[in-house]
């Protein structure tokens, strides 16, 4: 069979642009670039550039300082950051907690805590794009476990990048919250609050050291009754205030429940993550739903809308969720 | 090819007309690339993008900081691969509507992209590394679980040794329905990486390399020239099965080869940048409106503007809310249905 010539010409000229492609590919892929092979445990270091003026005077910790992410990656700081992106809500609690505020430039738009956050320059949170981050020129890019899948690209790029999944309980936070003021030259800080922090859970932990048959919650997610299960930090935070839960023996992470299973079940403490400013759940729509009405919760009016932003997120908040969790649980333990 | 089948195919099929779009298409697709390599959420001037991209391909190597990261590591990789994907859907789109000869035909029609979505959901609930840079476990598991649709519906369409065109359709529709079913389970049962099974799943650019590119090419080059080179037997095969096999095609072999070449190449694509819808179907009916019906004209225009259509779609996606951006399917679906209406109302007045 015969072509015509412009035919031949056009697929010549779509193998030349393939050449080109590849060519090109070949070219701009530099040693540094080299993807590491699916499974291959990565020890990569990174360091910081290190040609810009002295750190400022709060800035007391040694350098460098070497940490290891939830990824498994050493990462090393010659110096202290001064250029951090955080895509972590936790995270950017944590940094502007222990003084490195100032030296955030960009955060993901989730990151609405302390109110200085709106200063800084928003980012994407579920797959950024990594032109927005690369004209922040940063130093350090904070990652959570909605990133994880781009860390690789980030640092292909020449970023360095901090994975910090988040915590699955109350330990994990403090330990962030250190690793957290040592990276960004606030280790003091980091420490101080940290102590703190502990020293108030040691507190909590005391006032419901007493309690042995806590009271059984039902923490609703969502009007399709969706709840939180013991894999979640929601769950780590009942469990340390000894509350007995409707889905403890869920193995998935926020499980959808019938309302038979929670009727039945009888929780004697409902909690709406679903009201307030998360939804249009309340405790008169609760009394509403049919057979509801007899659930000792309900007759007790021990129905609460919660603040699902503080409880999802950990943070150095999380403490005072915790206590406000013992105090509705616990209203006669003091 | 018989005497008796040049002579059939020997008339005059492609007008002017189609000539003219297809000439067009090749400095039109390099206009694009430009444009779009030339605009993103952050600004950069012109001459600098330009004085990069230079730099680059004289082999002076990057000029460093952030401009020169973004243009050459960042936007080219992108739009590169917009271009190389949007072209192999529609090229992929075309093939399977030809082969199946059934308009609504599109790449995902025999099972590709909901094995692919299986693949990528189970690679992303397991403890494996999850990585979107280069050929990562997603990719990998989204390829082979598309590839394994595509087998197990031609399995279950086979009658001895045939595929029987509305078994192959009917196969497609239960397998795609089975790996649909069972990769909700599996996001129902890991609701705390749902969310990411789900982003996975709409499909963007975002996660572009050269990594990327240099994956695919191969793969994806060789399944255009294969395409390409079949055009004349598919233009047969639409008169039927019977009067192609008259005409001295070997049906079942065309079949087979053009269809497994168009899904594995479908299959690269999605293991790459997920599922993006649209591209694959309404492509190659706009480029059948504008140049007809003749695949030897048909197909590279297909490829060309699909390339074309992708890559200005994914600029879209980048800029309509820059910096925040969109899933490009919502771009390609916005964007291109109103394209097709206008084009099937002209056609239906007998304008073009």
């Amino acid at each position: 069979m015969r072509y015509p010539l412009f035919l031949r010409a056009t697929v010549l000229g779509v193998a030349l642009l393939l050449a080109v492609a590849l060519l090109s590919a070949a070219c701009g892929d530099g040693d540094d670039r080299e993807a590491s092979a699916p499974g291959s445990a990565t020890a990569v270091t990174v360091t910081t550039p290190s040609a810009s003026a002295s750190p400022a005077a709060s800035v007391v910790a040694a350098f460098p300082v070497s940490v290891t992410d939830s990824g498994g990656t050493t990462v090393t700081f010659t110096e202290a950051p001064k250029r951090i992106i955080s895509y972590s809500p936790g995270a950017t609690e944590v940094l502007f907690a222990v003084g490195a505020g100032g030296q955030v430039v960009g955060v993901d738009k989730f990151s609405d805590y302390p109110p200085e956050t709106s200063t800084k320059t928003r980012l994407e949170y579920s797959k950024p794009a990594p032109e927005p981050a690369l004209a922040l020129q940063p130093d350090l890019v904070i990652m959570a476990t909605r990133q994880e899948g781009q860390v690789a690209q980030f640092r292909a790029l020449g970023m360095t990048v901090l994975l910090l999944k988040e915590p699955a309980d109350l330990a994990a936070v403090l330990d962030q919250i250190r690793t957290l003021g040592k990276v960004t030259g606030h280790a003091a800080e980091g420490e101080r609050i940290a102590a703190t922090l502990e020293e108030r859970i040691d507190a909590v932990e005391k006032r419901v050291a007493g309690v042995i048959d806590g009271p059984l919650v039902f923490y609703e997610v969502s009007p399709e009754l969706h709840t939180a299960g013991p894999q979640t930090f929601i769950g780590s935070l009942l469990a340390t205030a000894k509350a007995k839960y409707v889905a403890q023996g869920a193995t998935t992470a926020f499980p959808q429940l019938s309302a038979e299973t929670i009727i039945s079940s009888n929780p004697a403490v409902i909690l709406l993550a679903d009201g307030g400013g998360s939804g249009s759940q309340s405790a008169s729509t609760v009394i509403a739903r049919p057979g509801w009405e007899g659930i000792d919760a309900v007759r007790n009016g021990r129905v609460h809308v919660i603040d699902s932003n503080l409880f999802n997120r950990p943070g150095p908040r999380v403490v005072d969720v915790l206590e406000q969790l013992v105090d509705i649980l616990y209203p006669d333990l003091q | 090819m018989s005497v008796r089948a040049r002579l059939v195919f020997a008339r005059p099929a492609a007008r002017p007309a189609a000539h003219l779009v297809l000439a067009a298409g090749i400095p039109v697709l390099v206009a694009a690339v430009i444009i779009a390599t030339s605009v993103g959420a952050v600004s950069i001037p012109q001459t600098t993008v330009a004085a990069t991209i230079l730099r680059h391909l004289a082999g002076q190597g990057g000029a460093g900081g952030p401009a020169d990261t973004i243009v050459w590591d960042v936007r080219l990789p992108r739009v590169l691969l917009a271009g190389m994907v949007g072209g192999t859907l529609a090229l992929s789109g075309a093939t399977y509507q030809s082969v199946f000869r059934n308009p609504l035909a599109d790449p995902y029609l025999i099972g590709v992209a909901s094995g692919a979505g299986l693949g990528a959901a189970i690679a992303i609930v397991s403890p494996l590394p999850l990585d979107y840079y280069g050929f990562g476990y997603v990719a990998l598991f989204a390829f082979v679980g598309a590839l394994a649709a595509v087998a197990l519906t031609y399995e279950l369409a086979r009658s001895g040794r045939t595929v029987p065109t509305a078994n192959h359709v009917l196969a497609g529709v239960a397998v795609s329905a089975a790996a649909t079913a069972a990769t909700t389970l599996v996001m129902m049962l890991n609701e705390a990486r749902a969310f990411v099974v789900f982003s996975w799943l709409y499909g963007d650019f975002t996660t572009s390399s050269w990594e990327k590119l240099r994956l695919a090419s191969p793969y994806v080059g060789v399944s255009w020239v294969v395409l390409l080179l079949c055009t004349h037997r598919l233009n047969a095969l639409q008169l039927g099965d019977d009067e192609a096999a008259t005409l001295g095609i070997r049906v079942e072999r065309l079949k087979i080869v053009t269809v497994v070449v168009a899904s594995l190449a479908t299959a690269v694509c999605v293991a790459l940048s997920g599922l993006i819808g649209f591209v694959g179907l309404i492509v190659p009916h706009a480029c059948r409106l504008l140049v007809g019906p003749d695949n030897r004209v048909l197909f590279p225009v297909t490829l060309l503007f699909g390339a074309t259509f992708l890559i200005l779609a994914d600029l879209g996606a980048r800029m309509v809310l820059a910096p925040q951006e969109l899933p490009v399917g919502i771009i390609t679906a916005a964007a291109g249905s109103p394209f097709f209406l206008i084009l099937l109302r002209r056609q239906r007045r007998g304008l073009p």
